[in-house]
């Protein structure tokens, strides 16, 4: 004998599944995904209403790991809210970093000088293969396999032991600041990463060879969530996510900034718009990286790695900012507005995971369970970066 | 970039446009003046990138129109703006807490009334958004449509 | 049709054959991780620690700093603490010093005023590590150079209280040490 009575379970959930379906339907389940599912890597938490095992109707929550970074600018000096970038995304903090120094040097005025814009370019696209490294070991894990995470980490590692020599941590960095960079790199941090860009792409054919091609990963992203080019203009899917669906977007070539417009490089796309075309696109793009990555250290000039003249408190003028930039996750913007003070009077954070994420209730419809978890791996999501 | 100060009922029609012609809402963000909440809209192009910004400002108990019917992607960022800001958007199907706990009563991003601050301290040409011109927007697309 | 299926099980199948190739090179490959209580990593090079203050070049015992507060000022998380004792000396011990300063403050201040100068003396640098997100802020805005990273990569402990550290007894200890 059951010993509850069945209108409590009726009544029992929180505010958002109560909010989701009021009153349960025959036949139909209401699951919570997370917000403690390994697959949803961290803290994000979906419902779902099945049938079976299909899917009829998806709704993620979020908000499990929000910190209000929005406020914390507000109550903050300028170089105060620094580290904070490093912890909204932290597989590509230095994105983040350059988005935020980027808003407020465009809100001053301040000039960057070449050779720090070089090493923004050099540090943001190591970070870049970092991020896309853990997001294929992480991804595989999430479909089942254990070991390529191991290489991931083992290939990872070299990255951040060039970066830890230079920016002083291992992930969450602080390294950009207005007007530049906080420490010059010597040569042993140029020949390192030679060294790795010459490494790195001898991975590549391993990688191909342990995952890419194996049959049962095919099965599991071949011809799954298919995202169509309307669907990711309605909702502001950027990124791999988008050039997943056949779209050479890319903030880098659309609205240059720094110095990316003097490097040669492709962007790759995908039409097939399936998990398998994202999982390509984010492959692709590590390649890329390395090529800017080298030809970053050839044109290396010398001279200052910080304005000399950046002010220690800056004060930006009245007015406002936005300065976007290319994450591993897709557009990264900064909506900055002054009011003349020591502190941002407004500060947005556009993430890009959030949009990316927006899309999920809507591509979810009708897949398998199953399916769901490779679909949500493959938009890669960073929850502190969506949460912000 | 472009900017454009529109009145509230003037921008159903004016996002309507722009989804036409192929813009992606980039986000929705608001901020908060003592005239009240002015809320600003970025969009950008794939194909021929550009952002455009559109700006409207209502009063503090005013309620704003929702744009998630023309992009549904507008449905989070509205809700974030409700989290943070108490602003209502008419029309929205689902204006529930969205990072915030459900059962906080508070806005943390409104600002006391020694904080706020006037439209003109925060932006050199504000004069735009107390009095929308709505006719730029209109220009501005005419000039658009013919370059095609 | 069906030669179809047999040659896409086939590749499927050949496919694991390839993956499982590299797995078994991998396996003879000598092995990458360190045993973390027996070995220990080499390259801590660039590690930032927490906050140290650096000794003036001509006495060790003395810190650099000169207790500007700066660094708490800009301190993002507010973990840095500066205790200042103001000590008022003498103008007379000042002249010793400097003899060519002394017209001048005649000629700036009232007159009682100048036979003193008050010299701001730090007695102790209390840093909370436990909030500290070591973003470096502190370092590059210390005027006199007074502040690095140290490299002590395994520092742990059981409460709170052992990351409160006092930097200018901990700098003291460590050249009584020496």
């Amino acid at each position: 004998m059951l010993d509850f009575k069945l209108d409590e379970i009726e009544q029992s959930g929180d505010f958002y599944t109560r909010n989701f379906q009021p009153t349960p339907e025959e036949n139909k389940l209401v699951l919570n995904m997370g917000p403690q599912h390994p697959s949803t890597h961290g803290v994000l938490r979906i419902i779902l209403e099945i049938d079976g095992e299909y899917i009829l109707r998806a709704e993620p929550v979020l908000g499990y790991i929000h910190r209000m970074q929005e406020k914390m600018a507000e109550v903050k000096t300028y170089p105060q809210y620094l580290p904070n970038m490093g912890r909204v995304d932290y597989l590509h903090a230095l994105a983040w970093n350059w988005a935020y120094a980027g808003a407020v040097e465009k809100l001053m005025g301040l000039e960057v000088p070449e050779r720090a814009e070089y090493i923004r370019v050099i540090t943001c696209e190591l970070n870049r293969i970092n991020s896309h490294l853990l997001w294929w070991g992480a991804y595989l894990l999430d479909l089942g396999a254990f070991t390529p995470i191991m290489y991931a980490f083992a290939d990872r590692e070299i990255v951040m032991d060039i970066l830890q020599r230079i920016t002083g941590s291992r992930l969450t960095y602080c390294y950009y600041r207005f007007g530049g960079v906080s420490a010059d790199i010597d040569q042993k941090f140029i020949n390192d990463t030679r060294e790795f860009c010459k490494y790195m792409r001898g991975r590549f054919p391993i990688y191909k060879d342990l995952v890419t091609d194996n049959i049962i990963l095919r099965k599991r992203v071949e011809d799954i969530g298919h995202i169509n080019l309307e669907t990711c203009r309605k909702y502001g899917a950027t990124g791999p996510v988008l050039r997943g669906s056949g779209k050479p977007y890319d903030v880098r070539r659309a609205e240059p900034y720094s110095v990316y417009d003097r490097f040669d490089f492709e962007i790759p796309v995908y039409d097939e718009k399936d998990a398998l075309a994202r999982y390509l696109v984010r492959m692709d793009e590590m390649e890329q990286s390395l090529r800017i990555i080298e030809q970053a250290l050839d044109s290396l000039p010398e001279g200052d790695y910080i304005h000399p003249k950046t002010p220690k408190n800056p004060k930006p003028p009245k007015g406002e900012a936005y300065f976007a930039v290319e994450g591993a996750r897709g557009k990264i913007g900064v909506y900055l507005v002054s009011d003349g003070s020591k502190s941002p009077y407004r500060l947005k954070l556009r993430s890009p995971g959030f949009s990316n994420l927006s899309l999920f209730a809507e591509i979810a419809r009708g897949t398998l369970l199953a399916d769901a978890i490779s679909i949500l791996g493959s938009l890669d999501l960073v929850i502190p970066e969506i949460d912000r | 970039m472009k900017n454009f100060c529109i009145s509230l009922d003037k921008l159903i029609p004016a996002v309507k446009e722009l989804d036409n012609l192929g813009y992606f809402l980039e986000d929705v963000c608001c901020v908060h003046v003592k005239e009240g909440f002015e809320l600003v809209y970025h969009f950008d192009h794939w194909d021929n990138p550009g952002r455009i910004t559109l700006r409207t400002l209502i009063s503090d108990d005013q309620q704003a129109e929702t744009i998630s019917h023309i992009f549904p992607g507008a449905d989070w960022h509205e809700r974030e703006c409700y989290d943070f800001f108490g602003v209502h958007f008419k029309g929205h199907k689902n204006l529930i807490p969205l990072l915030l706990p459900p059962d906080l009563n508070e806005h943390p991003l409104l600002k006391n009334k020694k904080k706020q601050k006037e439209l003109s301290h925060i932006l050199p040409d504000c004069e735009c958004v107390t009095a929308p011109q709505d006719e730029e927007f209109d220009n501005w697309l005419n000039t658009f449509n013919k370059d095609k | 049709m069906m030669v179809k299926k047999i040659a896409q099980t086939l590749t499927g199948l050949w496919s694991l054959v390839v993956g499982l190739r590299v797995t078994g090179k991998n396996f003879f490959q000598p092995q990458i991780t360190v045993h973390y209580p027996r070995e220990k990593v080499e390259s801590i090079e660039g590690y930032r620690g927490h906050i140290e203050l650096v000794p003036k070049d001509n006495d060790p015992f003395t810190a650099r700093c000169m207790a500007c507060g700066s660094c708490a000022r800009v301190c993002p998380s507010g973990c840095i603490t500066l205790h200042i004792k103001k000590v008022t000396e003498p103008a007379v011990s000042a002249k010793k010093e400097d003899n060519s300063q002394k017209p001048e403050q005649n000629n700036q201040k009232a007159a009682p005023a100048k036979k003193t100068k008050t010299k701001r003396v730090l007695e102790a640098f209390e840093l909370n590590y436990n909030y500290c997100s070591l973003c470096g802020l502190c370092v590059q805005s210390c005027p006199a150079g007074g502040l690095r990273f140290s490299d002590n990569v395994y520092l742990a402990g059981f409460s709170r209280k052992e990351f409160e550290f006092d930097l200018l007894a901990r700098m003291r200890a460590q050249k009584e040490g020496k």
